[in-house]
């Protein structure tokens, strides 16, 4: 059979929108080449050389990648600092995400006041999480902080600790601090995503005297599977990136006792610390940590498909 | 009262309050001689002490050292909640802002042997011109000025800083007397010199987060030497 082939004015139609739709990518796409791909290309590139400084000196391969697995100082921190931020991860997914759906089932339910308690929850993550980690900071701080005050009043004082102070306290309190700030933003994403559920479905359970139990666990979650899993993957994105909390919190070296040490914090101490090759090393530390999000991304993002499929 | 108001949190300060309240028994400028002609090394018995002296001061910081930080121990000290205060002559002049001027008076710590008290001292931030300067006339006049009494008078007199311009008098008499301790036995902090750098891996931040970690029982003197100076052995072959 012969393909009908478009007239000349079709074409001219056709070829009209092509141009239309570059002109119109372009903008974005000069951005996105300027400002992500370019730099990390560049990361890439100061990473396989020697650094003088500012001066570049010579190509060194994969001297610099070596020197952040065998200088074993610099290792330690790097393990370390990789294991803090995947504990920061997993806790942010469970007490972050949990909370947030919680919430936004709540939030669906109550018709009253709904956008002020949205607005309430989604409030916090407008504020620089720099300025969160400060706030809590002198919240917690053992002895000039109000919870500690308060505590003392009740006369619980025995239970004052130095909480930011304490490596396991600090691990804890980290993930506590980053939910209050984030919560609000996967609240209002599952809650977009709880209005989009077909209605049907849920009146056709509720004719089948299914209980609000049932419902959830064989309705709701598995249709907010793939909201959930894209949340999953944007906070494990978030939490491998994070800088600004355990800087507020634990300074440079991610204190106390590198508890709060994040590869961010790693690779600032790298870049920022004089060293003659400080560029050469942390650029290497960068391109690893990109190559690390990124392949965790995608099997990430493979796993949640697998699961997704196999429920729904 | 606290006897004295110390961070456990802000590292970097740790080791600053570790050569005032322990290089002595660490050796002092001996010591930092021969560390650096390789007749010693951090894991000696000396350095062991250092580390175990400064973890029996530990009893004398505030409660939860740990959890506070540079701004808090300054703010304890300023409010008159801690005694004493080891620090540097850059925090004099935040803490007559603070309402303290005329209040305080300063001691280097005795030398357990009975020798004359150390002070410690190191250049912190040198001026230079580059020779890739647009402005290499300007920019000399203005270095030769920055080096002449008036700007050094005018510098220690406004910033209660020492000035490392000859002649120079600090009228300032908390001041004058830290000059007065550093001029009768300098040390040379040798953890903020060149000697060894700064970064990881060299022992400035090493000995930081070694001292933070016997503030929080998580180490033991000899392994925190050991530490220090498994730093230097990474800090040569990055650098040689």
């Amino acid at each position: 059979m012969r393909a009908d082939r478009p007239t000349g004015a079709a074409r001219h139609r056709n070829r009209g929108r092509t141009l239309a739709g570059v002109l119109f990518v372009l903008p974005a796409l000069g951005l996105y080449v300027g400002f992500t791909l370019l730099p990390l290309l560049a990361v890439f590139a100061f990473s396989v050389v020697r650094w003088q400084g500012m001066r570049p000196e010579a190509l060194t391969g994969m001297a610099n990648y070596a020197h952040l697995v065998v200088a074993s100082l610099l290792r330690g921190e790097i393990v370390n600092a990789l294991a803090n931020n995947g504990v920061f991860f997993l806790g942010t997914v469970v007490l972050q995400n949990t909370l947030a759906l919680g919430l936004a089932l709540l939030l669906h339910r109550q018709r009253l006041w709904r956008g002020f308690f949205r607005a309430v929850i989604a409030l916090p993550f407008l504020i620089n999480p720099l300025v969160v980690g400060y706030v809590w900071t002198l919240l917690l701080n053992p002895n000039f902080g109000p919870i500690a005050a308060v505590l003392q009043a009740v006369g619980a004082g025995d239970a004052v600790r130095p909480w930011l102070g304490d490596p396991a306290w600090a691990r804890l309190l980290v993930v506590v601090i980053n939910a209050w700030q984030w919560t609000g933003f996967p609240t209002l994403v599952f809650g977009a995503a709880l209005a989009g559920l077909p209605e049907e479905i849920f009146q056709a359970a509720r004719l089948e005297r299914a209980n609000g139990l049932q419902i959830f666990w064989h309705i709701t979650l598995p249709l907010m599977l793939p909201t959930i899993g894209a949340m999953i993957v944007i906070t494990f994105i978030g939490c491998f990136n994070t800088f600004n909390l355990q800087f507020a919190i634990g300074g440079v070296n991610g204190a106390p006792d590198g508890a709060n040490d994040a590869l961010g914090l790693v690779f600032y101490r790298l870049a920022f610390s004089g060293d003659l090759n400080a560029i050469g090393a942390s650029s290497a530390l960068a391109t690893l940590t990109f190559a690390f999000v990124f392949a965790v991304t995608l099997l990430l993002r493979s796993l949640i498909a697998r699961i997704e499929a196999r429920v729904i | 009262m606290t006897p004295l108001a110390v961070t456990g949190k802000d590292a970097w300060q740790l080791v600053n309050v570790f050569d005032a309240l322990v290089g002595t028994v660490y050796g002092g400028r001996d010591f930092v001689t021969r560390i650096l002609s390789g007749a010693a090394s951090f894991t000696d018995p000396a350095m062991v002490r250092a580390l175990e002296a400064f973890q029996g001061y530990a009893e004398y910081f505030s409660r939860f050292v740990s959890a506070v930080s540079m701004a808090d121990s300054r703010a304890m000290f300023a409010a008159g909640r801690a005694a004493m205060f080891p620090g540097g002559s850059w925090e004099l002049s935040g803490l007559q802002r603070a309402g303290m001027d005329g209040d305080i008076g300063v001691f280097s710590i005795p030398d357990h042997t009975g020798g004359p008290p150390p002070t410690w001292g190191y250049e912190d931030g040198s001026l230079g011109v580059s020779a890739a300067s647009p402005h290499p006339k300007e920019a000399m006049a203005l270095l030769r000025w920055m080096a002449t009494p008036e700007f050094g008078q005018a510098f220690t007199d406004q910033l209660k800083q020492p000035s490392s311009v000859n002649g120079v008098t600090p009228h300032d008499p908390v001041l004058a007397q830290m000059v007065t301790n550093f001029t009768a036995n300098p040390v040379p902090m040798m953890w903020v010199t060149d000697y060894f750098g700064v970064s990881s891996p060299a022992p400035y931040a090493a000995l930081m987060n070694e001292v933070q970690k016997l503030l929080a029982g998580a180490t033991t003197a000899q392994q925190a030497a050991a530490a220090i100076a498994q730093s230097v052995v990474e800090w040569n072959a990055q650098t040689r």
